[in-house]
């Protein structure tokens, strides 16, 4: 018998979930919906119906709840190994941007915190006032106070995230090597170089020079940074990064746009995920139902965005993303 | 001490120890694979209990193979309906050891394998509940083996002459 930990009920618990994920068909009615009241109301129709609400401005209620509600559940699966940290901790990261910020512009930020992180909110709020990062475990204090100085220093609030960003993926990377899973390894791995790509694709785009890539960098992925200073040098960016295990996606959607390539890239990582649908007894289906709910709250939020800035159907349908099943 | 241990009657015994144990840890661990992953699918949906059921107790047979050679050598050596234990030479109780071995080994791994083709098909079922009789029919593949270690171990005891 191989050794991995096996998870039969986790496993067969969200085989069964992942009926209730949104087709790909379901998504295009709703971007085809003739505005935004019917297309919140087809959403309503499904599992995210749950949170009622007034207005059709509130729908980033229904997706965070339903969003927070699928976390809950599935850790409650896999108990023992904090499964779904890796994917909690941008939400803790997120939480902590927003607060430092807060702290330094002295608006009220309350609406942009998110719930669904590995600490509670309240619980984070308290100890990040209190700088108690003790209490905070998932959240590296010395990049906090980083940031916090580099804002004082520079008054350019970008570093607040470049900052915390590479915490995050340190902090990613960490847990998915303690976790001894490939499959999640491999996951961080490729959202590290995907990431990347992206900040590359941005810098490039805007002009600036290597030094704002390199700051912005973050570890963990298998493209290293000497690779990106060779790309960045040419002309073009494609020659150098043909060469990595995202040649394909370089040389077909750079240079469509950054849109294009995000999408390209999101469409990637779930390919790269749609692995998992052949596993039966370990891990890896629980982490891609993650991903897969994620990537349909993305779709939504977009549809609905879209939608409520009468923005044209087809435009819509191109953007929305790879679904899992 | 170990001469005396080293008789006919002692390895006889050992070969339905063997064949009943080895066949039932078999079982009980794929019962328990498919049992969990049953359990998966009918927290999210109850109506599938029934299913799901059918797909959980394949495993179960290597079992019950292990258990029918057992009794067959317990009959065969006179423990069961008989007039006491026969006297078996060393020789006579070491093929009856090796007669048992088919489905004792054979029974142990391919109720795992079973239960996780078994935990697999309820998967199936979850997703797709109109799909039952494939998922059942990939679990019973591994069957063939278990059967097939069942008939060499019982040829075997019954071509035995004591």
């Amino acid at each position: 018998m191989s050794r991995n930990k096996i998870y039969p009920f986790a496993v067969a618990s969200v085989r069964s979930m992942e009926n209730k994920l949104l087709s790909k068909q379901k998504l295009m009615q709703m971007a085809e919906a003739k505005s935004a009241e019917e297309a919140v109301r087809m959403l309503s129709d499904t599992a995210y119906g749950k949170t009622q609400i007034q207005d059709v401005h509130q729908f980033e209620q229904m997706i965070e709840s339903h969003l927070e509600e699928t976390y809950t559940s599935v850790a409650k699966l896999i108990p023992d190994e904090a499964l779904i940290d890796i994917f909690l901790y941008k939400n803790d990261y997120h939480n902590i941007k927003v607060l430092i910020k807060e702290e330094i512009s002295k608006v009220s930020g309350k609406k942009l915190l998110v719930r669904g992180g590995t600490i509670p909110l309240e619980v984070l709020v308290k100890n990040f006032r209190e700088r108690n990062y003790a209490e905070l475990p998932t959240i590296d204090g010395d990049a906090v106070e980083e940031a916090i100085a580099l804002y004082a220093k520079t008054k350019n609030g970008q570093y607040i995230d470049t900052v915390l960003d590479k915490a995050c993926f340190a902090a990613m990377a960490a847990r998915a090597a303690e976790m001894k899973n490939r499959f999640v390894q491999k996951y961080v791995a490729i959202l590290a170089d995907l990431t990347n790509l992206k900040t590359v694709l941005r810098v490039k785009k805007m002009g600036r020079s290597f030094q704002a890539f390199e700051e912005a960098y973050v570890a963990g992925g298998s493209v290293r940074l000497d690779t990106f200073a060779r790309a960045f040098r040419d002309e073009s960016l494609i020659p150098v990064l043909k060469e990595t295990a995202y040649g394909n996606l370089c040389e077909q959607n750079m240079e469509q746009g950054f849109t294009v390539f995000e999408k390209a890239c999101d469409d990637y990582l779930m390919d790269y995920v749609k692995e998992a649908k052949y596993k039966t007894l370990t891990p890896e289906p629980v982490v891609a139902y993650i991903l897969a709910k994620e990537t349909e709250a993305k779709c939504v939020r977009i549809i609905l965005t879209c939608k409520m800035h009468e923005i044209d159907t087809e435009i819509i349908k191109e953007r929305v993303r790879e679904v899992y099943v | 001490m170990v001469d005396s241990l080293l008789n006919g009657q002692v390895l006889a015994l050992s070969g339905a120890a063997i064949a009943a144990a080895l066949g039932g840890i078999g079982s009980a661990l794929g019962v328990g694979v498919a049992g969990q992953a049953a359990a998966g699918v009918v927290s999210e949906d109850p109506n599938k209990f029934g299913q799901v059921l059918l797909l959980q107790a394949l495993p179960g047979t290597q079992g019950i193979y292990g258990l029918l050679i057992a009794f067959i050598v317990m009959v065969k050596v006179g423990l069961l309906g008989g007039d006491g234990m026969l006297d078996l030479t060393v020789a006579q109780g070491a093929s009856i050891f090796m007669a048992s071995l088919p489905i004792g080994i054979v029974g142990l791994v391919s109720a795992i394998a079973q239960g996780k083709a078994a935990a697999a098909g309820v998967m199936l079922v979850g997703k797709r509940p109109s799909e039952l009789a494939k998922g059942m029919l990939f679990a019973a593949m591994v069957e063939t083996y278990a059967v097939l270690a069942l008939l060499v171990s019982f040829l075997m005891l019954n071509s035995l002459q004591l």
